[in-house]
């Protein structure tokens, strides 16, 4: 097998693995931490691999995200291809970013994803909202800072080049 | 991409041709909720395997100490059913209801942990529809607001898009069960000062909106606030129903039986 296509596998099993997540069963009060597994994946691919990961590959994730949470149809779809198209414009650029201007970078895309869910969610009638819908925003952006070297490293001892 | 997206955000909500598509999509969404049930089966299959003779023993005793009293009850039961279908021939009431149920398994939550949903192992292969009433053990738990093919999914009784109607069981006076987003709470809306409520009154599904069955148990009254200054009371109520603890929920099928 060539690295090429270990490198597809790789981000497959990585997305995949992302959802999996993203729909785990959490105990009450962690749940309002769950990091956005899903976006830093494909931030991490957009990064890593602009030829092959694209705003297409990051809207189809988006709606089997919804498909999943059984949130609005789109609104994870919608919000994920403006996430790629910022950083797919940018790549290389925040490629020499430092980790924690990535991480800031992270945080502000997270706080964008949430409004749109918020706003998607009030579109179906839930009008209720607490504050600590707003925690992932520094838990996904913290998580960044172990994500992307763990995940330099995997791409490494898997894919060989 | 983004404006495909925007438009589906805005014509999904309003299109009724969506929900079969939806339905159809569902079937991706088997195979992760399979995965992410893998620890919670494990974790049960281990503790079968390793839980020793004494456990197994105490166990087998208070279940059948439970099994002794409920079908005690039971006899009662036989007897004032049959009592109540002569009550109601007597008062010619058209139809009365048989509900049947179905075993589901919880194999999910909502990941967002502002809605109160659950995922069900049950879905249109089973007979699974939007608007059925999903029940446990102690009480009503919600309604199912999505079908899939092989998972339907439940909105619970607290989620703050949720209301049901009920009626207190002692007196038969109507209210709306409003959830408040907390899992533990109920607010009962609209109800005037000067209604007779209080504190311990049990709440009933009132069979109102044809969408729960009469007569199951919703929820406990817990606090009692009455201000001067404010048209209605302010009514909480704690859900009977373990809306965060149930493994196995019980899915409702009505028939309505014409009596003669």
């Amino acid at each position: 097998m060539d690295s090429h296509a270990q490198g597809l596998i790789f981000v497959a099993v990585s997305l995949l693995a992302a959802l999996v997540l993203t729909i785990a069963p959490l105990s009450a009060g962690l749940a309002w931490l769950r990091p956005d597994w899903l976006m830093l994946v494909l931030i991490y691919w957009l990064l890593a691999m602009p030829e092959n990961v694209g705003i297409a590959l990051c809207w189809m994730c988006g709606i089997v995200q919804d498909i999943l949470l059984g949130t609005v149809l789109g609104q994870n779809a919608f919000s994920l291809a403006v996430v790629a198209y910022i950083i797919q414009i940018s790549y290389q650029q925040l490629r020499m970013f430092s980790l924690r201007k990535q991480a800031a970078l992270i945080a502000l895309l997270e706080l964008f994803r949430i409004l749109v869910d918020q706003w998607a969610q009030n579109l179906n009638g839930v009008s209720q909202t607490h504050w600590l819908v707003f925690l992932p925003v520094f838990s996904t952006a913290l998580l960044w800072f172990f994500l992307r070297p763990m995940m330099s490293w995997l791409q490494r001892l898997f894919v060989a080049y | 991409m983004g404006g495909l997206a925007l438009a589906l955000i805005l014509l999904g909500a309003r299109l009724e041709s969506m929900a079969p598509l939806r339905t159809q999509l569902s079937v991706v969404a088997a195979p992760f909720y399979w995965l992410a049930d893998v620890p919670s089966r494990l974790s049960a299959q281990f503790s079968g395997v390793f839980s020793s003779r004494s456990e197994l023993l105490e166990e087998n005793r208070a279940l059948r100490a439970e099994s002794l009293i409920l079908n005690a009850k039971l006899q009662k039961y036989i007897e004032l059913s049959t009592e109540n279908v002569r009550l109601r021939e007597l008062m010619n009431s058209a139809e009365r209801v048989k509900d049947t149920v179905v075993v589901a398994e919880v194999v999910g939550v909502a990941s967002d942990p502002n809605r109160h949903m659950l995922v069900v192992d049950k879905g249109s292969r089973d007979n699974a529809f939007v608007g059925q009433p999903v029940i446990d053990a102690k009480g009503l738990l919600g309604q199912i607001v999505d079908v899939g093919v092989y998972h339907s999914r439940v909105l619970l009784i607290t989620d703050s898009a949720h209301a049901i109607p009920v009626r207190i069981s002692r007196n038969g006076l109507r209210a709306v069960a409003e959830g408040s987003g907390r899992i533990d709470e109920l607010s009962v809306a609209h109800v005037a000062a000067t209604t007779d409520i209080q504190v311990g009154d049990l709440l009933v599904s009132s069979g109102l909106g044809d969408r729960f069955p009469s007569g199951y148990p919703v929820g406990e009254v817990t606090r009692v606030a009455i201000d001067p200054g404010k048209p209605f009371a302010e009514i909480n109520a704690r859900p009977l129903a373990e809306l965060d603890r149930s493994r196995n929920v019980l899915l409702v099928f009505s028939e309505k039986i014409a009596v003669e």
